[in-house]
């Protein structure tokens, strides 16, 4: 069999497990709903300034002649005091949302794997240097890191990002140090060791792979508390700064129009917990399904 | 059929146990009969995943019936229906009439209350004696499995005791409120031989003097030998042999009691590797055939199933003599003793 | 030295052959940390002293219930624990002192099975993987050549190529052991170490694999450890056995010389207390009253004598030397010594067997 051969053979049997955990996954119902909801919601982030309606209150666009304007057919979900289209905003916000939240997570899982797997896998001393910063990061609550961090920074959406991914990074470090940690212990690791591969090779083909499992939880619902935690900081001035659609952003403007435009903190509001509240129900299928324990082979 | 009679402290008829999962329903017991006279003592030995675990808790009706179902013709204690009795009853029952000794001290105690307090929980609850009284007996029954210095034993915590003697305190607290019938789940399994040797004598002991009837489960013939009068062997959630365990040993019939009561190859099959004409004498003949769930459960490894055991249903269990029973399609056809 | 540890025995039949493996007083102590510097309080004494010889082609069988030190023993000999004192030689060569190149060459020499059949397998690997890793480790292969050679390792242990593409999980736990094997078999070692190989698998899967176990030994030449607490599983494999308790080695001969006339009473306690359907009833096994002591602070003396049923004065004071009883085969008890020479009219062993 030649090589490319093999290397199909052996993608061929990944799919297959993986579309085996997938179809697991989808089996609750919920977990369909929420799914679902997600991928909805990645599609419209992508194509939010082909599908918003008005496009162009988006960013600039201001049409003081239909301000505050309850839900109608025109306005799904009405306009604020610029008279800009809400639907359309909340749309766009999708797309900063998930788009900020990829980034973050990207970034924190990308400082935090190889940091908690060279701590886990690695000397006691290397192991203590690490695990004592990452210590550090953690003793403060992490809205308050953020908080710290955008206010150093200045406020604008980037930094926010930036401020958010710093603070978060430490969690993912620690989650992986405590697999790594557990998961020496076990046969293939002492096999491993007994068949001569280097320690290199151990953490990185042996012990990250199989801590995957909580990791993928946690960042499904990191997901959640991102957006969340992106929104706060927007909500208190140091996220994304007007006009940017962010939702958070806006929930913090409708506030001095609530009384009179509840369309206005409604929809914007909605949009936070649907999602936070979807990411948190897939990252607890997830864990269902990705827990050993849970398999029944 | 020896299916007991109305007076055996437990009797099981046509008991079967399924369970819910999310590839469908997984049969997981289907037993012909078994019974445990009073006094009497019982092995029922398997291999993990054979189903006797399970045994052991539905009895208890310790399993969730939802994701499990269970329907039998009859299980009985003492007479009683176990099936249909309420929560509440069930629960009067346990302890006081019925107990169970598990397999691993270690998860089966609690680890943040000292062994007395344990002692005077389960003594409290199911006998209602005051806490001195309760006290008084936890004693005498620490004394009985053979702990010295009872007084002491009652404060210390569980992870102060090694293996052995976290045994023998599950031991006393499944007899501490005289229950008559005690169901033993591999009680020495996580135990080293040499221990394992002086608790299956305590519990031999106090199987006499107590005068209690025990279910022994087991994973080697071997402990059940020593233990029990009579022995079912259980393989995939069905009886293929049962009897008494003396006749079971020196004759057994089905060629998996057989491959229990020799672990190891013989050395007439070591001969053969070493004279190289191994072939296909090791390997089952219907090795990946497809093998209906109703068949016999050993078809698929047995040296000489033949193609009339994958398609047919399971075997009954049928009589060779006395109480001795075995479940096999190729009875008549096989040879007398082997090995 | 008076130490017992001192006696190494050659296999039987081989005192001229070098021998393949050789503990030479191995200790291999585990520090109790402590202390606001985390300094070493106490040390477990996993391996106090063990002295043995493992001559190639042989089957040396260790025996022991749990904290006896056997697995430590082991993990010494793959190199996965570092000896605290004494030293381990492999053909001659001391393994503490092999570096880098000379290591690695050493590392294909000895493999290992090991117990659990699910964990030793990485669960997130697939079979063809698993049983390649020691082909990727050691040699320059491209993928097609190593996937030759993995099929030819599955056929030897009997298991369908299609199963290269699978992952463990898919198997039972008797073909995932073989699977095991056929990975400790993938740089055709000259020693197997087997640690308890047998006891988390279905009878009808052990007795197979025992066949073939033997199979491969024969056709290969490999020397084995095997390291297992199922006496009848050591019966049918070892040549040798030795056996230990809280880290010294107390017995050692010939298998079948150890099986039927034990001399140390623990060996006899422990073959006792193995239930066996000729014995009638649980009253005629043997228990050993007591805890085994902990590794922490060993008794003085003999380490048995705490719980031996037939202790006498000297076995509380001084620790015994080994005293041939047999061809070949000695045991480390004060009861075992007569006044002046041993049966077979050879002195006691003092400087051990070169």
């Amino acid at each position: 069999m030649t090589t490319a051969a093999i290397s199909r053979k052996a993608l061929r049997a990944r799919f297959r497990e993986t579309g085996i955990k997938a179809r697991l996954l989808l089996r609750n119902n919920l977990a369909k709903v929420c799914v679902g909801f997600i991928v909805v919601e990645a599609v419209v982030a992508v194509l939010a300034p082909w599908i918003a309606p008005y496009p162009d209150d988006i960013y600039g666009e201001v049409h003081p002649e239909v301000k505050l304007e309850a839900p109608s057919t025109s306005h799904l979900f009405g306009t604020d005091e610029f008279g800009r289209d809400i639907f359309s905003r909340v749309l766009y916000g999708a797309r900063i949302s998930l788009g900020a939240a990829t980034v973050t997570v990207a970034l924190a899982l990308l400082i935090g794997i190889p940091l908690g797997a060279l701590a886990g896998g690695s000397t006691r001393l290397v192991d203590d240097s690490i695990m004592r910063v990452t210590d550090i990061f953690l003793s403060f609550p992490s809205i308050l890191l953020a908080i710290a961090i955008a206010a150093f920074l200045g406020p604008s959406l980037q930094n926010a990002i930036m401020a958010i991914a710093i603070s978060w990074w430490p969690w993912y470090t620690r989650l992986l140090r405590s697999q790594a940690v557990s998961l020496k212990e076990r046969e293939f690791v002492r096999s491993a060791r007994a068949i001569g591969s280097s320690q290199r090779f151990i953490i990185f083909r042996h012990i990250v792979p199989n801590s995957l499992g909580p990791l993928i939880v946690q960042a499904s619902l990191d997901f959640g508390y991102v957006i969340l935690t992106l929104a706060a900081l927007s909500f208190l001035g140091l996220g994304a700064q007007s006009p940017t659609p962010e939702w958070g952003l806006m929930v913090n403007t409708s506030r001095n129009y609530f009384l009179n435009a509840w369309w206005y903190i409604t929809f914007p509001g909605l949009a936070i917990t649907l999602t936070v509240l979807a990411f948190n129900i897939l990252g607890d299928g997830l864990r269902e399904v990705l827990d050993p324990k849970s398999r029944t082979y | 059929m020896d299916c007991g009679s109305m007076t055996s402290h437990l009797q099981i008829e046509e008991l079967s146990v399924g369970f819910r999962t999310l590839d469908g329903h997984r049969q997981v017991l289907q037993l012909a009969h078994l019974h445990v006279d009073h006094g009497e003592s019982v092995g029922l030995v398997g291999e993990s995943g054979s189903g006797k675990s399970v045994l052991a808790l539905t009895v208890l009706r310790l399993l969730q019936c939802p994701p499990a179902r269970i329907t039998a013709s009859r299980l009985a204690l003492d007479g009683r229906d176990i099936l249909s009795l309420s929560e509440k009853e069930i629960r009067r029952l346990r302890g006081r009439e019925l107990a169970m000794i598990f397999q691993d001290p270690m998860s089966s105690l609690n680890p943040v209350f000292t062994v007395g307090s344990q002692f005077v929980n389960v003594i409290r609850r199911i006998r209602g004696e005051h806490h001195t009284d309760a006290t008084e007996r936890a004693l005498e029954f620490i004394r009985l499995v053979g702990l010295p210095d009872p007084e002491n034993m009652l404060t210390k915590y569980p992870h102060e005791l090694s293996g052995g003697q976290r045994q023998r305190v599950i031991i006393a607290l499944a007899l501490c409120c005289d229950a008559k019938f005690v169901i033993a789940d591999e009680p020495t399994r996580n135990v080293d031989v040499t221990v394992q040797a002086g608790i299956l004598q305590t519990i031999a002991r106090l199987q006499h003097e107590l005068g209690v009837s025990l279910l022994f489960i087991a994973n080697n013939l071997a402990l059940v030998s020593v233990m029990c009068d009579r022995v079912a062997i259980l393989l995939a959630g069905r009886v293929v042999e049962s009897g008494g365990v003396n006749e079971i040993i020196e004759d057994a019939r089905h060629p998996y009691t057989h491959m229990l009561l020799r672990a190891v190859p013989t050395p007439e099959e070591r001969q053969q590797v070493a004279a190289k004409s191994t072939a296909g004498r090791l390997e089952p003949l219907l090795a990946g055939a497809e093998v209906a769930e109703r068949a016999c459960p050993y078809c698929s490894r047995c040296l000489e199933a033949d193609g009339d055991c994958r398609d047919e249903a399971a075997p009954q269990l049928t009589s060779v003599g006395g109480t001795h029973e075995v479940a096999c399609h190729r009875l008549a056809t096989r040879l007398e003793s082997r090995a | 030295m008076n130490d017992a540890s001192m006696a190494v025995t050659a296999a039987p039949g081989a005192l001229a052959t070098t021998p393949l493996v050789e503990f030479k007083d191995a200790k291999l102590y585990f520090p109790v940390r402590g202390g606001i510097l985390n300094r070493p309080r106490a040390w477990v004494k996993a391996v106090d002293g063990v002295s043995l010889k493992i001559a190639p082609g042989e089957a040396l069988g260790l025996v022991g219930e749990s904290g006896c030190g056997k697995t430590t023993l082991v993990n010494g000999l793959l190199q996965l624990e570092k000896l605290t004192q004494g030293s381990v030689l492999f053909d001659g060569r001391d393994l503490a002192s092999v570096r880098g190149g000379e290591l690695r060459h050493l590392r294909r020499q000895v493999q290992a099975v090991f117990q659990d059949p699910f964990w030793s397998l990485n669960p997130r690997w697939l079979v063809c993987d698993i049983v390649g890793e020691p082909l990727r480790v050691h040699e320059r292969l491209s993928a097609e050549q190593r996937l030759d050679k993995v099929t030819e390792l599955m056929e030897m242990v009997r298991i369908p190529v299609d199963a290269l593409f699978k992952y463990p999980h898919e198997f039972s736990s008797g073909m995932r052991q073989r699977i095991a094997i056929a990975r400790a078999l993938a740089l055709r070692p000259r020693l197997v170490v087997l640690d308890e190989p047998t006891s988390a698998i279905d009878v009808m899967s052990q007795h197979q694999i025992l066949l073939m176990l033997t199979e491969l030994k024969e056709r290969f030449g490999l020397t084995f450890v095997l390291v297992s607490h199922d006496l009848s599983v050591v019966a049918y494999l070892a040549s040798t056995i030795a056996v230990m308790y809280l880290g010294k080695v107390v017995e050692y001969g010939p298998a079948q010389l150890v099986f039927q006339s034990p001399a140390h009473p623990y060996t006899q306690a422990l073959f006792a207390a193995v239930p066996d359907p000729s014995k009638k009833s649980a009253e005629s096994l043997v228990s050993l009253g007591g805890e085994v002591p902990s590794a922490l602070n060993p008794p003085l003396g003999c380490r048995f004598h705490t719980r031996c049923p037939r202790k006498i004065g000297r076995c509380s004071e001084e620790l015994p030397e080994a005293v041939w009883v047999d061809e070949n085969h000695w045991a480390a008890c004060w009861l075992c010594h007569p006044a002046s020479t041993s049966q077979s009219g050879r002195d006691v062993p003092a400087n051990r067997g070169e």
